[in-house]
């Protein structure tokens, strides 16, 4: 127990009492400041720690309404379009037409025609929707009226009317 | 004397510190020791240490507190100095005939070399925590066609493609889109799309000061004698097929050109003539006489002071496999890749060596036999991550921990110095010797400078299109 004593008393007593408490405090001060920076710092190198997961096979799948099929047969109908105008751009319109179908079908819109699939989409979140109306009528024209005739820049307009759609739904990229 | 003893002590310490084992046993004496302690009559002793620690607590606060906030600021500023960089990436297109050797190469590293930044002062290290700007030298395949790249900061884009045109003056060089933005992002990402993947980055076998088998041990006069080894990089990435893709990238950030003062002492005991101790008819009995090298002794002695005079890189060399599930096949990357790396091995020299502790493959029979799927996981993800961004290692300790998981510490990936002579025998424009090889996309026209002096009409920026 000496030597406790003495510690003690070298601390609480001695002529270096004042340096001691001097310095003391000093040192308190600066470690207020590092653990203050400490947790600054931890916070901030937190934002650039890397985000693993232990068990990556089971993490949750990110559901879109992308479809890579859709997209191929997109772009092999925007390719052949223009191969052969002017009917090539009607067969274009009929099959963006059918494709916009079919991939509403796919969502599980129900209905006898197209038309009534569309009435389940509300105009008022959808920008396209109107314009895909539009369109559509258009078909259906160029599908029954006899002699219906649409020139090249119109025909480009159509579709791409329905390629603005499929984007919009995330069909397509 | 004293910063030496004490640099010593805490790089002893912070190694110590970065194997999981020694968290495991801190943790166990811990526990083990409170539970001990009642038994034994110690307890003056220890009111003693307990009262002067509670006198003093401050002090020891400070020195554990002081270098532990100095790492983690100086890691968050050098992680927003990486993330602030903008980087270029340039496809290198190779002509149809190449007779230069390495050595061509060799030149654009130095010229590569020469731009190399450091923090220079208080300023630069704590505030804008610059770090060496690393280049990028990446082989690709994508299902079998093989195609370069460098990539460098986006400002030094001109210099990058002087140092290139100057010895090359046949390559083109195009800026494009970087490929890796077709990869998968991230690990669930890469199952989602019902790929498999297996990577690995490469560490030195012996000390950096000892060179890898180098290009001009593998040219000759005769023409029969004559090797290109990047042909069995080629050959083998050529060997893919489909949807598979293999990446090979080595990152090298020049170093200091004081880099081979740490290995002078080693240089010393390497110089140091051979002894031998004869027998002799005097009362010694026996005496020390210097005898000649062997030839062998002599080469390595060569080959060591030879590397030792040119610039070094800190180079981390890091590839991926990625394949879909049904034609993945590790073995392809784990042992044809790895295999080919080795070409450059010499058993006096250096040789590569798979680093065992980031390649995605771990096993119940490998140390430390805890969750080695969980691992293996865990250093897909970082792998992948690391390719992506192609990441250099934090230069701080505690910056490591703090991107550390529990079974997945990030100390393991390390870099090596590698001289402008290694770098260019690993990756360089492929010679005449292998221009056979068909997996390759090549320019097809020669090219030739103007007439000097040609009147040239135009601005500035109607030149601009033509470089």
């Amino acid at each position: 127990m000496n030597l406790l004593a003495s510690i003690s008393s070298w601390f609480t007593e001695g002529e270096f009492y004042s340096v001691f408490t001097g310095v003391r405090t000093v040192f308190l001060f600066v470690d207020a400041l590092l653990i203050i920076g400490f947790v600054f710092s931890v916070m901030k190198c937190l934002e650039f720690r890397p985000h693993f997961s232990a068990n990556p096979r089971k993490a949750r799948r990110v559901r879109s309404l992308h479809d890579p099929e859709i997209e191929a047969r997109w772009n092999t109908l925007v390719k052949r379009a223009g191969t052969n105008p002017p009917q090539s751009y009607s067969l274009a319109i009929i099959e963006a037409d059918k494709l916009t179908d079919e991939s509403l079908k796919r969502l599980g819109f129900q209905g006898e025609h197209m038309a009534d699939r569309l009435e389940h989409l509300n105009a008022t979140n959808m920008r396209t929707l109107e314009s895909l109306w539009r369109v559509h009528r258009l078909r259906n024209e160029l599908v029954h009226a006899p002699d219906f005739e649409i020139s090249d820049v119109d025909a480009r307009e159509v579709l791409e009317v329905y390629q603005k759609f499929l984007k919009e739904l995330g069909i397509i990229a | 004397m004293l910063k030496d003893f004490f640099a010593h002590v805490s790089s002893f310490f912070s190694e110590l510190f970065t194997k999981q084992e020694t968290w495991f046993i801190v943790l166990i004496l811990g526990v083990g020791g409170l539970i001990v302690l009642p038994f034994f009559s110690v307890w003056p002793f220890v009111t003693e240490i307990l009262y002067f620690l509670l006198m003093t607590w401050w002090l020891w606060l400070f020195f554990i507190l002081f270098p532990m906030v100095r790492e983690l600021w100086v890691h968050w500023r050098q992680e927003m100095f990486k993330a602030s960089v903008k980087w270029v990436l340039l496809e290198l297109h190779m002509p149809r005939l190449i007779e230069k050797s390495p050595q061509a190469m060799e030149q654009v590293l130095q010229a590569l070399h020469s731009l190399r930044n450091a923090a220079g002062d208080i300023r630069e290290t704590y505030w804008d925590g610059e770090v060496t700007v690393w280049f990028s030298l990446e082989m690709v395949s994508f299902g079998g066609e093989i195609r370069f790249y460098v990539r460098g900061q986006k400002k030094q884009r001109n210099l990058i493609e002087a140092a290139f045109f100057s010895y090359y003056p046949d390559l083109e060089i195009e800026e494009v889109e970087d490929y890796v933005k077709g990869f998968p992002q991230t690990i669930p990402e890469m199952y989602a799309r019902g790929l498999e993947m297996w990577g690995t980055e490469m560490l030195l076998g012996r000390e950096e000061a000892y060179p890898i088998k180098t290009y001009p041990t593998f040219e000759s006069e005769a023409d029969d004698k004559k090797f290109d080894p990047i042909s069995v990089f080629l050959e083998v990435l050529s060997k893919i097929k489909g949807q598979e893709v293999v990446g090979i990238q080595i990152n090298i950030a020049p170093a200091d050109a004081k880099w081979k003062k740490k290995w002078d002492k080693f240089l010393d005991e390497l110089q140091a003539p051979a002894t031998a101790e004869i027998e002799t008819d005097d009362d010694t009995g026996s005496r020390q006489v210097t005898v000649a090298r062997s030839p062998g002794q002599v080469d390595t002695l060569e080959a060591v002071e030879n590397n030792l005079t040119k610039p070094a890189f800190d180079t981390l060399i890091r590839f991926i496999y990625m394949s879909p599930k049904e034609t993945y096949y590790d073995s392809f990357a784990r042992r044809g890749l790895v295999g080919a790396f080795n070409q450059y091995s010499a058993l006096n020299l250096n040789s590569f060596k798979s680093n065992r502790n980031v390649a995605t493959r771990a096993r119940i029979w490998n140390w430390p036999h805890l969750f080695p799927d969980t691992r293996v996981e865990y250093r897909k993800q970082r792998l992948l991550m690391n390719y992506l961004r192609r990441d250099v290692p934090p230069e701080m300790w505690w910056g490591r921990l703090i991107t550390s998981f529990p079974l997945n510490f990030n100390f393991h990936s390390k870099r090596f110095k590698m001289t402008t002579e290694g770098l260019a025998t690993l990756f360089h424009p492929p010679t005449a010797v292998v221009l056979t090889a068909p997996h390759m996309k090549r320019v097809e026209s020669k090219k030739a400078g103007p007439p000097a002096g040609l009147a040239i009409f135009g601005e500035e920026t109607e030149i601009e299109q033509y470089k």
